[in-house]
């Protein structure tokens, strides 16, 4: 693919993966949305890493969805934690919400 | 090639058709695989955001390289000396990593002036090339011959996006630069001072080992640019 900017396959490539995560969950027959936004998660930072590098100014774009995405996968391995360890007082958080 | 713009646009669509679609099969119609779908679309609509609001300028500028190498090659016809293997000086030798070329080079040249054309002995040219920019662009380059490899991936690669992969190794007395992947379009039959991949390398080597290095031979071998270089 001489001549295609490595960010151009990047979003294409990170397209196909979302693409077939979701198409695989759904006929699996999964119904936990975390689990679909975590592999879209960790299938965006597996596609990072193996196109890095790249040019200097889309890099320091992209650092912004790490931290973000980052933060959300987070947030899912901590709700998934406090379910398995506290689900009562996830409940009355989630309650107060 | 999608113009930048085209892409915000693109992004910018996606992104509200996916957030509103999600908290609509969400929160009202409670569909969750619909709303999987959505939030991927919404993650990717993030991507393309961001990738496409990153600087305006191109990633791989190949009309500006060819332009700056037709005017290399003019120089260097005009005084005859382009098809002559250069040499390449470290900061502390010339104020700037520079290429030297010149007939007369049994002995590296010390403390050369900063211009063009240098006489004393036999005529000699004394050129800032794209590697010598890089080096300052980018913040200089570390000692030694894995300080050179890694600044070479960033600013062949990476920077410029003009090779697949670069390698540096030692054989000898020789460093060997291996490029794969190069782009056919900003070499074109090069002599060995005007190949823009010799005129990045030479003053990267040079700088990060500190001492004059001489090109010695450029071969190519089927998708790989082998360059050979002697520390003087």
């Amino acid at each position: 693919m001489d001549g295609v900017p490595r960010t151009s396959i990047f979003i294409v490539s990170l397209a196909t993966a979302i693409a077939l995560i979701s198409t695989i969950l759904i006929i699996l027959g999964e119904l936990r949305l975390d689990v679909y936004i975590s592999l879209y998660i960790l299938a965006y930072y597996v596609l990072r890493a193996l196109y890095s590098p790249f040019p200097r100014a889309v890099d320091r774009r992209l650092r912004i969805s790490d931290v973000l995405f980052f933060i959300v996968f987070s947030i899912i391995v901590a709700y998934r934690v406090m379910l398995i360890i506290a689900p009562e007082v996830l409940m009355e958080w989630l309650a107060a919400v | 090639m999608v113009r930048p713009g085209t892409l915000k646009w693109m992004g910018l669509v996606l992104f509200a058709v996916s957030i509103s679609s999600f908290l609509t099969s969400y929160f009202i119609i409670g569909y969750v695989q619909l709303s999987a779908v959505f939030a991927g679309w919404l993650l990717l609509s993030i991507v393309l955001l961001l990738v496409s609001t990153a600087g305006g300028y191109a990633a791989n500028p190949v009309s500006l390289i060819q332009s700056y190498r037709h005017v290399v090659r003019q120089v260097l016809e005009e005084v005859g000396l382009h098809d002559i293997n250069p040499l390449f000086l470290p900061s502390r030798i010339s104020g700037f990593p520079s290429m030297y070329i010149s007939l007369d080079l049994e002995e590296p040249p010390e403390n050369l002036p900063r211009r063009l054309f240098i006489f004393g002995g036999g005529l000699g040219v004394r050129l800032e090339t794209l590697g010598s920019y890089l080096i300052n662009e980018l913040g200089g380059v570390g000692e030694g011959l894995s300080s050179a490899e890694a600044f070479l991936r960033s600013s062949l690669q990476s920077y410029l996006e003009l090779v697949r992969g670069v390698e540096v190794t030692e054989a000898g007395d020789d460093i060997l630069v291996k490029i794969s992947g190069f782009n056919r379009e900003v070499v074109d039959r090069d002599p060995p001072p005007v190949n823009i991949y010799v005129q990045v390398a030479g003053p990267v080597l040079a700088e990060s080992l500190d001492t004059p290095v001489y090109l010695r031979e450029l071969s190519q071998g089927g998708k790989h640019l082998l360059l050979s270089f002697t520390m003087v």
